[in-house]
């Protein structure tokens, strides 16, 4: 385990050492603030309009942050940063299961500032935050842990540029087949990733009681689907040979 | 098998399982809390909807705003802006009553098509205006032509309306005229009377209703047909209405013999105990012979049956001491 | 056959990239079998392309070998534990550049299992040793070759290892660095560290090493105690003035000679010689004089791969 995280904080402090990082965030909290003027050009649905903007921009960092993995183990392994790694005794799963724990953290820490973020701006606002909202979020921080481990599976069958291609296709059709393959029992939400299950962007918009029960289940599936991805993963990688 | 692969496939095995169970259960649980998973694939907006229906709702805010106004020209292309929001946020209770609202004139039974889609999405429960227009477009703007059975469906959604906010006089007013058009277009009520214009047609309208409300009063109905069921507005304000209609009825058709009936059913069962005039339908006081009001000769009642002297409560006659027999 | 007091031992080891149908399969390592004993700096020479990093990748397990085996420190190279005795310096070593010096000793320290107090103390030691503690808070990004390096060495020598594998561990040093190096090497030789040395400086090499092997084009084409290998090569000879008709018998077999101004001689003459230079020492007393004489490794070196692509020439 201390190996594991001595990889995942090598990983977490280079992305959050990013000044990039603290930058996007303030845009995008500052985006979702100003949706506050635009109550006359949406007939006073501002308010709904700022709740999911907020989950949809929060949504689209998880994205990247996912999308950013497969350009950081190909840079590392490319670079001679993994060789130095794995030369300890450091196992290529270990190594992998570090670089998704890191990128996971960073990932959380990137959409909880988002949401914590937007939550000041709607408190300023309305003076509340809607249960919802902050559930729809959580939902949105649970996302990056799957996504992630996807990036990760992709950064170490393919070249990094398709790696990151491959896995933007994967997180939308893992979003956008629910209503397909959602009856097909062990292929969807087993073999095939099912992110809609994090999708309650509307709903949380809406302020739809979503049950915390749910919440929990939609993490554990994501550490569950995480687990097997990264299996799978740890099997290729264990066999590729480093440059 | 290497012990390392072996593990491996055991982690997969147990994994994916774990993930396929976990993923059932949560659709099972998302059926509770999302509609939208039923509506489609989804597939362009990748889990996008509600942003994408954002920005297409304020590109349909600002489209009207540039508008002259409804049109024939502009109508179908509204209703196909509205439609696209709408598919993306399916739980838009805003997008039902906007789009329904924009629509209702020119296109009515495009916004009967928005409005009952808007009231019959469960997500949208919190919404009584949504079946209210509804209702109001049926009942007004649609014709017979267009929608033969557009009353009924005006009743059913007004009465949504009822159930969703009971709290407005002028929900139950529509929902009762709308009761009354159906039955002023069937002609003909209960025991072969034949309806006679709007006024006739309520007050038969509110005398059904009544009955249904004593049924639910009286009878032991289960507490689901109590909520779901039919009594929708409260037995006194039925009464209220009623005697109201009566009387301007009385003024209005004093001599159609349908209307008589029809009054004389409703003093004789729901105003049996109110002592009211038979012929202006205004109450009298005990001991009075004739109508205060109209002169009318009335029944009395609150005197002593052995003396005659007014009774003012109490369970002996004021006057020859025996025992209160109310006349 | 597997020896004991060995540190590495290679059998066979073949290493073919490139297994795609449609490209060209490129053999890094044919057939290499070699034993680098116990306590040794062995030094790993040949020229580019000839192997050597394939075979300390594969040594350290980043890469698969196609057929053959490997042990180091008696264990198969996929023995995650057996790492923990090893210090590994890759060719250019590369560390995530927004982590600080101390910061990424750090975590090679945590990979290394140190315990949080020895894990500081030894952090604060080998920066100290490799003279880096003034940017001990510096971004490594930042770095430059040589320092790069340096970090590079002191993150393999963080555990005190039993073998130390360096690839172009000189590359980028200035000859100050080189300098420490060298001495990082001999105390770690002391401390009983076989290290196992892949250069191109040759020089540097003949200082460092007590054993080479030489690779060229995937095959081993010699390996032993660098001493032994060095003497083979033959006798340097004087001649006293006036010692001129022992100098007429041995210019017959002499490779090189030179009448000096006194007018004696200095003959090269080849070590299978050296029963004849006896020969003529004791027919002429006092008037011949000989001493070994000792191939540089840089002779040496050329010598050998050039022998080989001769004989590939030839063969061809």
């Amino acid at each position: 385990m201390d190996r594991i995280m001595a990889v995942a904080g090598g990983t977490w402090r280079r992305i959050l050492r990013m000044p990039v990082v603290y930058f996007l965030v303030l845009c995008v909290v500052a985006l979702v603030g100003s949706a506050y003027r635009y109550n006359m050009l949406s007939l006073g649905m501002h308010k709904t309009i700022m709740m999911d903007t907020s989950l949809a921009l929060n949504t689209l960092a998880a994205i990247l942050v996912a999308i950013s993995i497969t350009f950081e183990i190909p840079r590392e392994l490319r670079s001679g940063v993994a060789t130095t790694l794995l030369a300890k005794p450091l196992g290529r799963t270990q190594y992998l299961v570090g670089k998704l724990v890191g990128i996971s953290i960073a990932g959380l820490v990137i959409t909880g500032m988002i949401g914590v973020g937007f939550c000041l701006v709607f408190i300023t606002a309305f003076d509340r935050v809607a249960m919802s909202m902050v559930q729809g979020h959580l939902l949105v921080m649970g996302s990056v842990i799957p996504m992630c481990a996807v990036g990760v599976l992709f950064s170490v069958v393919a070249p990094d540029p398709l790696a990151a291609v491959l896995t933007a296709l994967v997180i939308w059709f893992g979003h956008s087949t629910a209503a397909v393959l959602g009856g097909i029992p062990v292929l969807y939400g087993g073999i095939t990733p099912d992110f809609n299950i994090f999708n309650l962007k509307a709903e949380s918009a809406h302020e739809v009681a979503i049950s915390w029960w749910y919440i929990l289940l939609a993490t554990l599936w994501g550490v569950s689907f995480a687990v097997s991805v990264l299996v799978v993963s740890s099997s290729f990688f264990s066999r590729k040979d480093l440059r | 098998m290497k012990k390392s692969v072996f593990r491996r496939v055991v982690i997969l095995v147990v994994s994916v399982g774990i993930s396929s169970g976990l993923a059932s259960a949560l659709l099972q649980e998302r059926r509770y809390i999302d509609i939208s998973a039923e509506l489609g694939t989804n597939a362009p907006e990748g889990g996008f909807n509600k942003f994408i229906a954002d920005i297409q709702w304020m590109l349909l805010v600002h489209h009207c705003g540039t508008l002259q106004g409804v049109n024939e020209g502009n109508v179908d292309d509204l209703y196909r802006r509205i439609n696209a929001v709408l598919k993306n946020d399916p739980d838009f209770t805003e997008g039902y009553y906007f789009g329904g609202l924009l629509l209702s004139v020119k296109a009515p039974l495009k916004s009967v098509d928005i409005l009952t889609r808007g009231a019959n999405n469960e997500h949208c429960a919190s919404s009584w205006n949504i079946p209210f227009l509804a209702g109001y477009v049926l009942a007004n703007l649609v014709t017979d032509e267009q929608m033969p059975d557009r009353l009924e469906r005006a009743e059913r959604m007004f009465a949504l309306a009822i159930r969703r906010q009971s709290g407005f006089p002028f929900v139950r007013s529509a929902y009762l005229r709308a009761k009354a058009k159906r039955l002023e277009k069937d002609g003909k009520w209960r025991n072969g009377i034949v309806v006679r214009g709007d006024y006739h047609a309520f007050l038969c309208s509110c005398y059904d209703e009544w009955l249904k409300t004593r049924a639910m009063q009286t009878t032991h109905a289960t507490p689901a047909a109590r909520v779901g069921g039919s009594s929708l507005i409260a037995g006194a304000e039925l009464k209220e209405r009623m005697l109201a209609v009566s009387q301007q009825l009385k003024i209005e058709m004093p001599r159609n013999k349908d209307v008589r009936r029809t009054i004389n059913m409703v003093v004789e069962k729901v105003f049996a105990n109110e002592h009211l005039c038979p012929e202006c339908l205004l109450p009298y006081g005990p001991g009075d012979k004739y109508c205060s009001h109209c002169g009318h000769s009335v029944k009395m009642y609150g005197v002593c049956s052995y003396c005659g002297a007014l009774l003012h409560g109490g369970d002996y006659c004021p006057k020859c001491g025996r025992p209160v027999k109310v006349k | 056959m597997w020896l004991m007091g060995n540190v590495i031992e290679i059998e066979e080891l073949t290493k073919v990239y490139g297994w795609l149908p449609w490209r060209r399969t490129v053999t890094a390592l044919d057939n290499l079998t070699l034993a680098v004993p116990e306590g040794a700096v062995f030094g790993f020479l040949g020229p580019n392309g000839a192997g050597k990093t394939t075979t300390i990748r594969l040594l350290m397990n980043l890469i698969h070998p196609t057929s053959g085996r490997a042990l180091v420190l008696g264990k198969s190279p996929d023995d995650v534990k057996m790492k923990e005795r090893i210090g590994f310096l890759p060719d250019s070593p590369a560390f995530n550049p927004y982590l600080t010096a101390r910061e990424f000793l750090e975590i090679c320290a945590k990979l290394l299992r140190l315990s949080p107090d020895r894990r500081r103390s030894r952090v604060e030691e080998v920066l100290e040793v490799v003279g880096m503690s003034a940017h001990a808070n510096s971004k490594l990004g930042g770095f430059s070759r040589g320092m790069t390096q340096r970090i590079g060495i002191a993150q393999a020598i963080l555990n005190h290892p039993d073998l130390l594998i360096l690839d172009e561990p000189l590359v980028g040093l200035d000859p100050h660095g080189r300098q420490e190096l060298e001495e990082i090497i001999f105390r770690q030789e002391e401390e009983g560290t076989s290290v196992f040395f892949c250069s191109h400086i040759l020089s540097d090499v003949e200082k460092i090493c007590d054993h080479i092997g030489i690779l060229s084009e995937g095959h081993l084409i010699c390996n032993g105690p660098i001493k032994k290998l060095l003497s083979e090569t033959g006798l340097n000879v004087a001649v006293v003035p006036g010692g001129d008709d022992a100098a007429t018998k041995l210019l017959l077999d002499a490779t090189s000679s030179e009448r000096r101004e006194d007018g004696g001689w200095d003959l090269v003459l080849p070590i299978d010689a050296a029963a004849r230079v006896g020969s003529v020492m004791k027919a002429h007393p006092g008037q011949v004089s000989q001493l070994p004489l000792f191939e540089t490794l840089e002779e040496f070196f050329f010598r050998k791969v050039g022998r080989l692509e001769e004989k590939e020439g030839r063969g061809a």
